[in-house]
C-alpha cells in the first residue's frame, strides 16, 4: 500500500513541478471560465429585466356616459364623471408591479414623443386619444396606441401587454352592464370608474379578479459564470487525464517502468498507483479550480459535500478513460493528439462550449452517451439547490464508467 | 531567392507532415462546423420573434381553469408548456422556462362563488424575468374569470357544458364586437441599419476557419525557437545563407501555410456546406492581412518565451482566449458594451468584421479599409517587435 501512495504521489508532484502543466490545466481553464461568465452573461440570460423608459401622452377628456333613452336632460348631471386616461396613468402605470419594470415619463407632444422613440430615447409611447373616455362609455370603437421601437420588441410587447391590461379591463366594465343590463354603465359616484378595473375598490369587489402571487421557484437561476465555471472544470480534467494517459505510456516507451518492475514491486502495485495517482491529480485539479472560482468569481457550487462527491465521481471516471486511452494507444504523441481531438469533441458534444440548454432533442441523447454530460448535469443541478436527490444518479454513473473503464485499461496494460 | 523559396517549402512540409496534425488543422473546424452550425440553432437565427418560455401546471381541471391555459397557449409572445405540478423545478433547473404558472385547485369554484382564486406565477429567486409575463397573465386572469362569470349568469343551465361553452362564446364575440382596444405599431427607426447576418452555419464556418488559421501560424511561428534548441537553427546560419533570406524563408513559410490552410477551408466549406465566401481577391487579401498579423503574434510571443513548448501553450492559451473576446465564438452584438470594446482589442474582431463584409456585401474595399488598416498595422508592430527579439546565436 506503501509503494502505491508513493507512485501517485509522484504523478502529483511531477505535475506541480511542470510550469507548462500548470499553465495549461489550471490557469487556462481560470481565463476561459472569466471570459465566458462574463461575455455570456446577458445570452444565457441571469434572470434580470431592468427597466425601462416609457412616454405617455394623455389626451383623454374626462367624460359622462350617454343618458338613457328616454331620460330627461337634466339627470345627466346626476351621471358619474369618468377619466379613463387618468386610471390608466395611475392606477394601471402607476402600480408597484408596472413600476418595477417601466419607467413612464408624461409628455404632450405625440410627435415629438414618437422622434424620441425614434432615436431611441424610449421604448414606446403610449397615446390615449381625446375621446377614449367617451367612446368607451358609448361602447364605440376606442384605441389605446402603443407605439415602439422595432429594435427593442420584447420590451415593446411588454408595454403593449399592459395597456391592453388595461383595456381589456375596461372593456370588461362596459360588456358586464352592456349583456347584463341593457342601459349604459351605472356606476357609484364620481369613484365609479375604477370599479372597472381589477384591484380597485368600487362597485366590484376586490376579491372577484385572480390574485398574481409571486412564488420562487425550487430551482435557483444558474449564471452563465457558474455554468462555465462547471463546464471548463470538466473538460480540463478530463485533458488532464489524457495527458497522464501520454505519461504512463512514455514510462513504458522510456523503459522507466521496467525498471520499476524490476525491483520488488508487483505490477499491479503499480498500475493501482498509476491509477490513484491520475484520480488524485484530477482530484486536486477539481478542488483548486472550484475554490479558485469560488472565490476570484464568486461562483457557487452548491452545497460543498456533493460538488466534492461528484468532483470525485468524475476525477474516477476521467482517470479511468485516460487508463484505458493509455492502454489502446502506443504512441505518446497520439496520446497528445487524442488529448486535444477527443478531449474538445467530448466538450464540444456535452454542453461545456454551447449551452446544453440550446441543444436539440437529438443531441442531447447523443449527449448522454458522454460522461462529461453527466457531471456537468450533476453540477449544474447542486447549482441550482436541487439537492440529494439529483446527485445520485451522476455519480452513480460516473463512479461506474471510472471503475469499469479503469479496471479495462488496467487489464490490458497489465497483459502488455 | 532559391534559398527562400527551398527554406519556405521545407517549413511548409514539415508543418504538415503528422497526421495528427493535418486532421487538427482541416479537419477540426470542419467538424466543429457541422457540429455547432447545423445541429445547434441551425434553425434559428435570432432574428426577433423570440418568445416566452413559460409552463403552466393547471390544477384545476376545470371549464375555467382551461379557458386560461387556452388564452395563454393562443399569446403569440408566449412559447407555453402544460406541465404537472412536480416537473416544474426540474424545468426550471434545465432551463427550459424561466416561468411557471400554477392554477390552484379549486380555481373555477372560487370564481362561481365571488372569490378571489391565487395564481402563483413561479420564478427562480433573485431574478425577474416573470416581470415580463405578468401582465399577460394578470390580464388573461382578470378576463377569464370575468367572462367566465358573465357566462354563467346568461347561462340557460351553467350546469351544462355545452350552454356554458355557447354563453362564454357569446361573450367573447361581444368582447371582440365592443373595439375598445390597443393597438400596437412600430416607429420608423431613425438610423435604418441593414440588418443582413451571416446564418448560423456561415458564421460557424467562418469563425473556426478564422480561429485554426491562427492556431496553425501561431504554432508554426515557434518553430525558430524549436530548431534553435535542438541546434539546427545554428547550423543554418553557419551555411553561406543571408540571415535576411533565412528570416524570410520563414515568414514566408507561415504565410503561405496559413493562407494553404484558409484556401482548404474556404473550398471544402463551401462544397460541403454550401457557404458562399464572397468575391475570391477581397477575400484573399483579408485572409492575407490576418495571417501576417497571426505571425506577427506568434513571433511576438515566441520573442518573449524561453521554450518552444511555452510558446505552444502560451499560444493556445492566447489564442483561444482572444477567439473567445472578438467574437469568433458567438457574434459582439451578442454582448455588452464593455465586453465589446475589449473585444475589438483582438485582431479576430478586426478580421470577422472583415470577412462579413466580404461574404455578406460582395467586399467593397470601401467597407474593407478599417479592418485592413488595423490588421497591418497589429502585423507591423507585433512583426518588428518579434523580429528584434529573435537572436541568432
Amino acid at each position: 500500500m506503501r509503494k502505491v501512495l508513493a507512485i501517485a504521489l509522484c504523478a502529483l508532484t511531477r505535475t506541480a513541478r511542470d510550469r507548462k502543466a500548470l499553465l495549461l490545466f489550471l490557469l487556462m481553464p481560470m481565463i476561459l471560465i472569466g471570459i465566458l461568465g462574463s461575455a455570456l452573461k446577458g445570452l444565457m440570460g441571469d434572470g434580470k429585466i431592468n427597466p425601462f423608459d416609457v412616454l405617455l401622452v394623455n389626451e383623454d377628456v374626462p367624460a359622462r356616459p350617454p343618458l338613457p333613452a328616454g331620460a330627461p336632460a337634466a339627470a345627466l348631471d346626476q351621471l358619474p364623471v369618468f377619466d379613463f386616461g387618468k386610471l390608466l396613468a395611475d392606477d394601471v402605470l402607476g402600480s408597484d408591479e408596472v413600476r418595477k419594470i417601466i419607467r413612464v415619463t408624461p409628455a404632450t407632444d405625440l410627435e415629438a414623443a414618437k422622434s424620441d422613440v425614434a432615436a431611441g430615447k424610449a421604448v414606446a409611447v403610449i397615446y390615449v386619444p381625446s375621446t377614449f373616455t367617451a367612446d368607451a362609455l358609448a361602447a364605440r370603437p376606442a384605441t389605446v396606441q402603443v407605439l415602439s421601437d422595432p429594435g427593442r420588441p420584447t420590451q415593446a410587447e411588454m408595454v403593449a401587454h399592459v395597456v391592453s391590461g388595461f383595456t381589456a379591463a375596461v372593456t370588461s366594465g362596459t360588456l358586464q352592464s352592456r349583456i347584463l343590463n341593457p342601459r349604459p354603465v351605472q356606476g357609484g359616484g364620481d369613484q365609479g370608474g375604477n370599479s372597472l378595473l381589477p384591484g380597485s375598490a368600487g362597485a366590484m369587489p376586490r376579491d372577484a379578479i385572480p390574485r398574481i402571487t409571486e412564488v420562487a421557484s425550487g430551482a435557483r437561476n444558474v449564471s452563465a459564470m457558474q455554468y462555465y465555471a462547471a463546464a471548463m472544470a470538466i473538460m480540463f480534467m478530463l485533458m488532464t487525464a489524457f495527458s497522464r494517459a501520454g505519461d504512463i505510456i512514455t514510462e513504458r516507451e522510456d523503459g522507466t517502468l521496467a525498471r520499476v518492475l524490476v525491483s520488488p514491486t508487483s505490477k499491479a502495485t503499480v498500475l493501482a498507483g498509476q491509477i490513484l495517482g491520475s484520480v488524485a491529480l484530477v482530484l486536486a485539479q477539481f478542488i483548486i479550480l472550484m475554490l479558485g472560482t469560488r472565490f476570484l468569481f464568486g461562483v457557487y457550487w452548491g452545497e460543498p459535500l456533493p460538488a466534492l462527491l461528484l468532483g470525485t465521481a468524475f476525477a474516477l471516471a476521467a482517470a479511468g478513460i485516460g487508463t484505458a486511452a493509455a492502454s489502446i494507444l502506443r504512441d505518446p504523441r497520439a496520446a497528445d493528439a487524442s488529448v486535444g481531438l477527443v478531449g474538445t469533441i467530448f466538450a464540444a458534444l456535452s454542453g461545456s462550449m454551447f449551452p446544453l440548454y440550446i441543444f436539440p432533442d437529438g443531441l442531447k441523447t447523443v449527449a448522454r452517451f458522454i460522461p462529461n454530460y453527466w457531471a456537468l448535469q450533476g453540477f449544474l443541478d447542486q447549482m441550482a439547490g436541487l439537492g440529494q436527490n439529483s446527485l445520485w444518479l451522476p455519480v452513480s454513473i460516473l463512479a461506474l464508467i471510472g471503475v469499469a473503464t479503469a479496471a479495462a485499461g488496467a487489464w490490458r496494460l497489465a497483459s502488455r | 531567392m532559391r534559398q527562400v523559396l527551398s527554406i519556405t517549402l521545407l517549413q511548409f512540409r514539415l508543418a504538415l507532415k503528422s497526421k495528427g496534425t493535418v486532421a487538427m488543422v482541416f479537419g477540426m473546424p470542419l467538424l466543429l462546423t457541422l457540429i455547432f452550425g447545423l445541429l445547434i440553432g441551425g434553425g434559428s437565427d435570432g432574428s426577433g420573434g423570440q418568445t416566452f418560455p413559460l409552463a403552466v401546471v393547471d390544477s384545476d381541471a376545470s371549464f375555467a381553469s382551461q379557458k386560461l391555459v387556452e388564452a395563454l397557449r393562443e399569446e403569440k409572445t408566449i412559447g407555453l408548456r402544460v406541465a404537472r405540478n412536480e416537473e416544474v423545478t426540474r424545468l426550471f433547473a434545465d432551463k427550459v422556462i424561466a416561468a411557471a404558472v400554477i392554477i390552484p385547485s379549486g380555481f373555477e369554484d372560487d370564481l362561481s362563488a365571488g372569490a378571489s382564486p391565487e395564481v402563483k406565477l413561479v420564478a427562480p429567486p433573485g431574478g425577474n424575468l416573470q416581470l415580463a409575463v405578468w401582465p399577460v397573465i394578470s390580464r388573461e386572469a382578470a378576463r377569464v374569470a370575468e367572462d367566465y362569470r358573465l357566462a354563467r349568469r346568461i347561462a340557460a343551465d351553467p350546469a351544462s357544458a355545452a350552454a356554458l361553452q355557447a354563453a362564454y362564446d357569446r361573450v367573447t364575440r361581444e368582447r371582440q364586437a365592443l373595439g375598445i382596444s390597443t393597438s400596437h405599431e412600430r416607429v420608423q427607426r431613425a438610423k435604418a441599419k441593414p440588418d443582413q447576418r451571416l446564418s448560423n452555419l456561415g458564421e460557424r464556418a467562418l469563425g473556426f476557419t478564422v480561429m485554426f488559421v491562427m492556431m496553425l501560424v501561431f504554432s508554426m511561428s515557434g518553430v525558430i525557437l524549436q530548431e534553435r534548441q535542438r541546434g539546427t537553427w545554428g547550423r543554418l546560419l553557419v551555411t553561406p545563407t543571408a540571415r535576411a533570406s533565412v528570416l524570410t524563408g520563414y515568414l514566408l513559410s507561415f504565410f503561405v501555410t496559413g493562407l494553404f490552410q484558409f484556401a482548404v477551408l474556404v473550398g471544402a466549406s463551401s462544397l460541403l456546406f454550401r457557404i458562399s465566401w464572397g468575391a475570391l481577391l477581397p477575400l484573399a487579401v483579408m485572409a492575407a492581412a490576418f495571417i501576417l498579423c497571426s505571425a506577427g503574434m506568434g513571433l511576438f510571443v515566441a520573442g518573449i518565451v524561453r521554450t518552444y513548448e511555452q510558446q505552444q501553450v502560451v499560444g493556445v492559451l492566447f489564442v483561444n482566449a482572444t477567439c473567445m473576446l472578438g467574437g469568433v465564438y458567438w457574434p459582439l452584438e451578442l454582448v455588452n458594451d464593455t465586453m465589446r470594446r475589449i473585444g475589438y482589442l483582438t485582431p479576430q474582431a478586426w478580421a470577422m468584421d472583415g470577412f462579413r463584409e466580404v461574404m455578406l456585401r460582395g467586399g467593397a474595399w470601401s467597407g474593407l479599409v478599417r479592418p485592413l488598416i488595423v490588421l497591418l498595422a497589429l502585423a507591423a508592430i507585433f512583426m518588428t517587435a518579434g523580429l528584434a527579439r529573435v537572436r541568432y546565436e
